[in-house]
């Protein structure tokens, strides 16, 4: 018992590292609500979770132990996806109040809001009840409920949603562990969810329920379709507002309304959906663009070559393609000849491996760029579909530019260089580029060699810091076969859009045994770079 | 080159820049009368790798004027009595309106300068 006692003063303090590098000790249980009230009332106010050792925690949870700690406002883009995830239950709170015996699949959060998958069982709703559905959230959120998290037992998660006869909610308990599921509930509304929530509805001030679309349970045809509810939710009106002077702008400049009052493009369903039909303006634009590129590209010194539109099986087998893609694909074509089958063309490095094979190579060659406008075809389910940004059929500016490991830092340089000039003259002024690298811990899982990698990482880093890039850098992120960089370019109303990758690959080198001659006339592996920005 | 384009048709709102607009410039004639007229202005664009097209529809010029700024045309020639006896045309720019009574060649001249120095939209 004395020790117990005893033991209190020191056990009884936590050390929090605040983000500025402070420490500051609190009692053993103190909430992130209770430190940001510590600091300033005013703070206390604005603040939706906390970020507790990297992990996204409830801001009234217990801290128990010594922790990093970041309180998450609107602001941050964890303290927004708190925030979308707790008005998705507040949506599907107001949900069973109009439509009783609803029952619920997923309801995350995203970047731009929130959904959740419900099967209404046989009701109707369409777009001319989320007025009203909208009115209830608001009705609710001005409750103030509190969102209470709760540790349940698998046994009485799975009671407790068989007697709301919930199959979907049963079906996920189902692949969870006990031990590790939780429920939460505001108001009226219990959910199994892992959390974290804002402290309480209150925060909820304005509601958009945007549209209503049809979702496969699991993403999987072959299951019962849901009817998905997106919406976005806002800390004010001030800011709710703008947000829909922004959609609206964005509803103008969509490509596909554009695409068709320009005549740029078309599509067919007797063509097939997701193949995009270029009209003879669309046409002109394209050459023009592609011509543009075209001339940067031989400037820089990349040699056009022209590949088919299919290859051999054996090609995909070789480039490791077949193995990976092949079922999830478009299916092999075959010909009158037993056995023999082709393959759409998803990717065009395959067949730009084999024309570096055509003739022996000598590091004199290198860097050898060869740069092809390939048009690949590559299976995109029908949901995922969408104007010219998701298609089956599609065209690439692409390159390939193999090269010695020490080679690797200049190509890139230009590679950056292309795509600022590209960018520049397409008045894209704001745009940051993204570094993916290797995990710090598990580097077993990376094809080539320890010393390539570093060489490349570096040579990556090094390029857009001379480049004066505003870069990220993810660990982790990097493909199993090499670190890349993209860029991200923000839009002139201020979205962000991902373009193409320039993606360093130790993998394909090997597997078409790809060689060159050195200087010590030894044999040796050369590098390869994708790149595809456009 | 396709989710480029539609990231680029978002961006720009369809007003492309002048050197990647596909039709550069509209011929627009007051009336009937000087289509022929037309056909000679168009003529010499093309000679000049100027990319344009004749608005020949039986409108008022008001009306062709509006449409073209809808169909983002980056430049538009209002082409009547005087242009023609003059042998020149009247420049208008989407979204600024009227820039002036050039000679066809400044016109051509003017195209070729900004098509060259790549200039973004503004």
């Amino acid at each position: 018992m004395l020790l117990k006692i005893k033991g209190i003063d020191t056990l009884d303090m936590i050390k929090i590292t605040l983000p500025d590098g402070a420490v500051r000790e609190y009692p053993q249980g103190t909430s992130a609500m209770d430190i940001a009230k510590s600091i300033s009332e005013g703070l206390a106010r604005k603040v939706l979770a906390a970020k507790v050792n990297d992990a996204v925690w409830d801001a009234s949870r217990p801290i128990n132990m010594d922790a990093s700690l970041q309180l998450l406002t609107w602001n941050e883009t964890d303290g927004k996806e708190t925030f979308w995830h707790s008005s998705a239950h507040l949506m599907a709170e107001a949900l069973e109040f109009y439509y009783p015996g609803v029952k619920f699949g997923y309801g995350p959060p995203g970047e731009k809001g929130f959904y959740y998958d419900v099967d209404f069982n046989g009701q109707n709703i369409g777009e001319d009840d989320l007025a009203r559905i909208e009115k209830k959230m608001l009705e609710l959120a001005k409750n103030n409920s509190v969102y209470e998290r709760k540790e349940v037992s698998k046994p009485a998660a799975v009671k407790y949603f068989t007697e709301k006869g919930d199959p979907y909610k049963l079906e996920i308990i189902d692949r969870l562990n006990d031990g590790e599921i939780t429920f939460y509930t505001q108001g009226g509304f219990t959910d199994l969810c892992r959390g974290p929530h804002i402290p309480n509805t209150g925060f909820i001030k304005a509601i958009k329920l945007t549209n209503i679309a049809g979702a496969y349970w699991l993403n999987d045809e072959k299951n019962k379709m849901l009817t998905r509810i997106y919406g976005v939710t806002f800390p004010s009106q001030k800011e709710l507002d703008e947000h829909l002077v922004l959609l609206e702008e964005a509803r103008k400049r969509d490509h596909r309304k554009l695409g068709k009052e320009l005549e740029l493009f078309a599509f067919s369903e007797k063509v097939g959906m997701g193949l995009p039909l270029w009209l003879p303006k669309g046409a002109m634009l394209r050459e023009r663009l592609q011509q543009f590129l075209q001339k940067a590209q031989i400037e820089t010194g990349y040699l056009p070559v022209v590949t088919p539109h299919i290859g051999h099986k054996n090609l995909y087998v070789t480039s490791g393609h077949y193995e990976k893609y092949g079922k999830d694909s478009f299916q092999p074509i075959k010909t009158p000849q037993e056995g023999e089958e082709f393959f759409l063309k998803p990717m065009n490095c395959p067949h730009h491996c084999e024309i570096y094979k055509t003739s022996p190579r000598s590091y004199k060659d290198l860097p050898l760029r060869l740069a092809e406008f390939g048009t690949v075809y590559r299976y995109e389910q029908h949901g995922e579909l969408h104007g010219l940004t998701r298609v089956r059929g599609f065209t690439q500016d692409d390159a390939h530019l193999f090269c010695m490991p020490n080679q690797v830092k200049d190509e890139f340089k230009k590679v950056i260089d292309m795509v600022l000039y590209v960018l520049a003259s397409l008045s894209f002024t704001d745009y940051t580029a993204q570094i993916s690298l290797r995990d710090k811990e598990d580097r077993a899982k990376y094809i080539g060699s320890d010393e390539n990698w570093a060489l490349a990482e570096q040579a990556i880093i090094e390029a857009a810091a001379e480049k004066n890039l505003t870069t990220v850098v993810e660990y982790g992120e990097a493909a199993f076969y090499g670190p890349k960089l993209d860029f991200m370019v923000r839009d002139a109303i201020g979205r962000k859009w991902q373009l193409g990758t320039i993606q360093v690959d130790y993998n394909l080198p090997e597997r078409f045994d790809l060689t060159y001659i050195g200087e010590d006339n030894a044999k040796h592996r050369p590098v390869m770079i994708h790149r595809a920005p456009f | 080159m396709e989710r480029f384009i539609a990231v680029l048709i978002e961006h720009c709102a369809g007003k492309f820049p002048l050197w990647l607009a596909p039709t550069q410039v509209k011929l627009l004639p007051i009336s009937d009368k000087f289509l022929p007229y037309c056909e000679t202005v168009l003529q010499q664009l093309k000679a000049a790798e100027v990319r344009g097209e004749i608005d020949d529809r039986n409108e008022k010029i008001g009306k062709k004027i509006r449409d073209t700024e809808l169909e983002r045309v980056p430049l538009m020639l209002v082409i009547g009595e005087k242009e023609m006896n003059e042998g020149k045309v009247a420049v208008r720019r989407q979204g600024k309106g009227d820039i002036g009574v050039q000679t066809i060649d400044e016109f051509i001249a003017l195209v070729n300068e900004e098509v060259k120095s790549k200039k973004a939209i503004e």
